[in-house]
């Protein structure tokens, strides 16, 4: 098997991965809003978001350099899906954060960590979806 | 106007007689990159444009041009 093929594999793998991963987010953030979530969903809630967050980084390839499959996994066509799904990341984020201003005005009680945990789940979620999207599409 | 980068990799790859896999073997990158700039998705750097041209021993301009 090529190095080519080796990075196609796991690309594909990532990108599935990164659903899986943005999907659990999701339901675990839901789990912990509905009440029903204990400390420790808020702590699984927060290890995933960063563990999103670090995933949208191309932390592999900074550790290793040197590493063909590293490389193609992280080639010019990766890191232009990865500009783009960040900005749609930070878009999502800016219009969560308006609806909550919105919401404001009629006087609807969000506290500061509702705030929070939706405007960063908002803005990640949809990061790593659309880099994902993005792959999935590129490597038909 | 609008100006959109045209090219004729898919010709070209397929004169050559390569896959997109051997294609992007050549050049460096994934086949992934090679599929987006072929069906003008992407548009790529100077430097993917010439490492592709040079991959399929035909002038860069000849490979790329601009469509309005």
């Amino acid at each position: 098997m090529t190095s080519v093929e080796v990075a196609e594999r796991s690309a594909r793998f990532r990108a599935y991965g990164f659903l899986f991963l943005a999907a659990l987010t999701c339901a675990v953030m839901i789990l912990v809003r509905t009440g029903r979530g204990t400390d420790f969903a808020q702590g699984l809630w927060l290890g995933l978001l960063v563990g999103c967050a670090l995933n949208l980084l191309p932390i592999k390839r900074w550790l290793r350099p040197h590493n063909t499959v590293m490389q193609l996994l992280d080639d010019e066509g990766t890191r232009a899906n990865r500009r783009l799904s960040c900005t749609v990341g930070f878009w999502a984020a800016v219009a969560t954060a308006l609806g909550f201003q919105l919401a404001g005005h009629f006087d609807a009680a969000i506290t500061a960590e509702e705030v929070g945990q939706l405007v960063a789940t908002a803005g990640i979620v949809c990061a790593i979806t659309a880099f994902a999207i993005l792959e999935l599409r590129a490597a038909r | 106007m609008t100006e959109h980068l045209a090219n004729a990799i898919k010709a070209e790859r397929e004169r050559a007689g390569l896959t997109q896999a051997a294609l992007a073997e050549r050049v460096g990158v994934s086949r992934k990159t090679v599929n987006t700039v072929e069906n003008g998705v992407f548009t790529p750097s100077a430097t993917l444009a010439i490492k592709l041209a040079r991959a399929l021993n035909v002038p860069v301009e000849q490979l790329f041009w601009i469509e309005d």
